[in-house]
């Protein structure tokens, strides 16, 4: 009897053992996506853009889950390489998020089957006359669907410093400005004292491969005619050469702009006042709205030559193929695309991507002169600066990278760089 | 009833009991440790992209493992840090246990002091290094900017990518130094009596009495400090990003952004039996190389 009872007591353990191990892989599915009164849970990761724009996220979120009383929206925030991780971790598993915020990693759970294809939504609740339907052409990764819900518009932008153009007597930048402009503006606004250079006329900004290739763009280069799973990537072009052998002679050859030693010597940038003049996203106005101190003007992206092509970027939602409620994410994605819009223009963060929420969006009062030109002139001649690709991450990671760190240290010349880049790029986009 | 009561002996209730008690760690044992384990032996020979099902693909990554020249790259780079911070630690840690094992008053205080780096977060610690190091305004070029001379351009110069990693390294020193000064509290002080006795001054001490009666000691620093060393991860991941030019891509980062940037998780895989097989080559032969360097009180130096 006594044994019996121990026997007993022992499985008694183990089973709780068991259940506690297994508890974490459980069923958390509450089953199919039931009723329209149903009160549902929507789990939504997004990445973190610092606390001034985190909050106007959580503030869409909770004016939506007000509108909607039987929605949820569950937003996470991370910092951006944790965020696709996290997904990434969800969709492996049996209950993955249901919405998330795009970014190019994400291609890669296109390319397996793990997004929905929204088109049959666009096609029922929204009027594609309401948007520029030509500008969302990058989201559709098959051709013909759309992917991704864009949200709002980024670009690129030339911002100034006055004080520095005033002391030196350059007159500020304007729409007809070229590169050759700009060199000329950023040799006199660098200030060297002895041997040491106290200020920049610029900085190596544009030094990201979205940067060079937004000036080999410009020229009328392109690395691949297809940005959609291209098959063979051109690097070792005279438009990129030109691009990457400007920025490299900004450091080398003309000294106007800092190389990496220097750049951390100076210890500051343009926020904090020792660089005259950079070329960055729109995104960065977030922060310098806030800099009361700071004199700063804006203007649009200098040409090459006399032509002008400004690279542009798409903020949007997308959902997980194994969501449970795919319905209701989509209310939050309609929303985003629809109700929200005319709020997004007021925020001024982003640029909106319904016509009438752009047509309503005024020159904030913070907004220095060329604001309006610089922000909004590139719907006319913009051009997406994305690639999409399985492998474009590693080829950044293991070609792109490393090379232009050589190319900026004047380690190697452009046009070794180059012929190696393509090379090497080539190779691990061909890998199966 | 007889022949139960004998089968239902005291020590097999205590072997019962012992077994229930150890339930815990073993499932632990099976559950998050050998089936993860047992699992990235799988992968490593799979196609495995976390998001659909593997694919078997025998040897193939393990193949194209040595075909991968940031493989061999990020074998260097872990190689030479190893190879240096490991003796480098083990050196000053030794001394610095020797100097705090004095016993002059407020030495609790100075040990405290040396310790305390050891249980610094990681990543405050290497933002901290970075100021230190930085090329211009750091406070190591400051110093070498008094002698006149000018100071390498730490991090961003390929060349000087890697040093400062292994200097920072130092920085850890405290838990060796504190087995080290356990071991040393542990020789008994009559051998030193006798040796002075007998006339040998302190060099000869500590080469003689010192380090043999070390040895255990030192042989446990020199292994643990081999398998930390060849996973050296977060300096790369934090400061550099295995940069410039891949100076500082240690392997395990480069496991990690297989598995987790590039949807490798099969070659990772591969990747990490290479480098877990490298860390028990390494083990064994210190391990077998023990008996001729290591000695145990109460076996007198016999080897085997």
């Amino acid at each position: 009897m006594v044994r019996k009872r121990k026997l007993a007591l022992v499985l008694a353990v183990v089973l709780a053992l068991s259940t506690v191990l297994y508890g974490c892989s459980g069923g958390n599915g509450d089953g199919g996506s039931g009723s329209k009164d149903e009160k549902v849970t929507l789990n939504f990761i997004r990445w973190s853009n610092g606390p001034a724009l985190d909050d106007e996220e959580k503030d869409k979120v909770k004016r939506f889950n007000d509108a909607h009383p039987n929605i949820q929206v569950k937003m996470t925030l991370l910092p951006w390489d944790e965020t696709f991780k996290k997904i990434e971790m969800s969709l492996a598993s049996n209950s993955p998020v249901d919405l998330f915020y795009w970014d190019v990693p994400a291609y890669a759970w296109y390319k397996k089957g793990l997004m929905k294809n929204l088109q049959p939504y666009f096609d029922r609740d929204l009027k594609m006359a309401d948007f520029d339907e030509k500008l969302f052409e990058p989201f559709k990764f098959d051709g013909s669907n759309m992917y991704v819900a864009p949200e709002n518009y980024q670009t690129l932008v030339l911002y100034y410093n006055k004080d520095m153009f005033d002391k030196a007597g350059v007159a500020y930048p304007d729409t007809n400005w070229n590169w050759d402009d700009f060199l000329d503006a950023a040799k006199k606004l660098t200030i060297k004292e002895g041997d040491k250079t106290v200020q920049f006329g610029t900085t190596m900004s544009l030094g990201a491969w979205w940067g060079w290739m937004a000036l080999s763009q410009e020229q009328g280069g392109a690395l691949a005619p297809n940005i959609h799973d291209p098959e063979k990537l051109s690097f070792n072009t005279p438009e990129t050469k030109n691009a990457l052998q400007y920025l490299q002679d900004l450091i080398y050859k003309h000294h106007v702009a800092p190389d990496a030693a220097q750049a951390s010597a100076l210890g500051g940038d343009f926020l904090t006042g020792k660089i005259a003049m950079y070329v960055g996203g729109d995104w960065d106005l977030g922060s310098l709205k806030e800099k009361k101190d700071l004199k700063w003007g804006m203007a649009t992206m200098p040409k090459w030559g006399d032509q002008r092509v400004v690279p542009y970027w798409m903020g949007g939602y997308a959902m997980t193929e194994k969501t449970k409620h795919p319905d209701q994410a989509w209310e939050f994605i309609k929303w985003t695309m629809t109700d929200n819009q005319e709020t997004l223009a007021k925020q001024q963060s982003w640029i909106p991507v319904n016509k009438t929420a752009l047509s309503k969006v005024e020159t904030p009062a913070w907004a220095p002169e060329g604001y309006q030109d610089a922000r909004f002139d590139w719907m006319k001649y913009g051009n997406i600066g994305d690639i999409y690709h399985l492998r474009w991450r590693e080829a950044q990671d293991k070609a792109i990278s490393p090379i232009v760190d050589q190319i900026f240290a004047n380690k190697i010349t452009v046009d070794d760089a180059l012929k190696k880049m393509e090379e090497q790029v080539n190779e691990i986009i061909a890998k199966k | 009833m007889n022949t139960k009561k004998r089968w239902w002996t005291r020590s097999r209730r205590e072997a019962l009991d012992g077994y229930v008690f150890m339930t815990p760690a073993i499932l632990g044992l099976l559950f998050f440790m050998l089936g993860p384990i047992g699992a990235s032996a799988y992968f490593s020979f799979t196609e495995y992209d976390i998001l659909s099902t593997p694919k078997w693909v025998g040897l193939d990554n393990y193949v194209n493992l040595f075909k991968d020249s940031l493989f061999w790259q990020s074998l260097r780079v872990t190689m030479i840090y190893s190879v240096v911070s490991v003796p480098l630690g083990l050196t000053v840690s030794l001394a610095l246990a020797l100097l705090l094992n004095k016993n002059i008053r407020g030495i609790f205080l100075f040990r405290t002091i040396f310790y305390l780096p050891a249980v610094m977060s990681g990543v405050a610690v290497a933002l901290l290094w970075k100021w230190i190091f930085n090329p211009d305004f750091g406070l190591i070029n400051w110093a070498i900017g008094l002698l006149s001379l000018e100071g390498p351009k730490w991090f961003i110069d390929e060349q000087w990518a890697l040093p400062p990693i292994i200097i920072m390294s130092l920085w850890g020193v405290g838990g060796s130094m504190l087995v080290y000064l356990a071991g040393l509290q542990g020789i008994p002080t009559d051998l030193y009596e006798a040796a002075e006795i007998d006339g040998a001054n302190k060099r000869k001490q500590f080469r003689h009495i010192t380090l043999p009666m070390l040895s255990p000691v030192i042989f446990f620093n020199l292994i643990t400090g081999i398998i930390g060393a060849l996973q050296v991860f977060t300096e790369g991941f934090i400061m550099t990003q295995g940069g410039p030019n891949n100076a500082t891509l240690f392997s395990v980062l480069y496991l990690y952004r297989n598995a987790f940037s590039y949807l490798q998780m099969g070659y990772a895989s591969a990747l990490a039996w290479v480098l877990f097989l490298i860390i028990l080559a390494f083990t064994l032969i210190i391990f077998k190389s023990s008996p001729m360097w290591v000695f145990y009180e109460g076996n007198r130096r016999s080897g085997k």
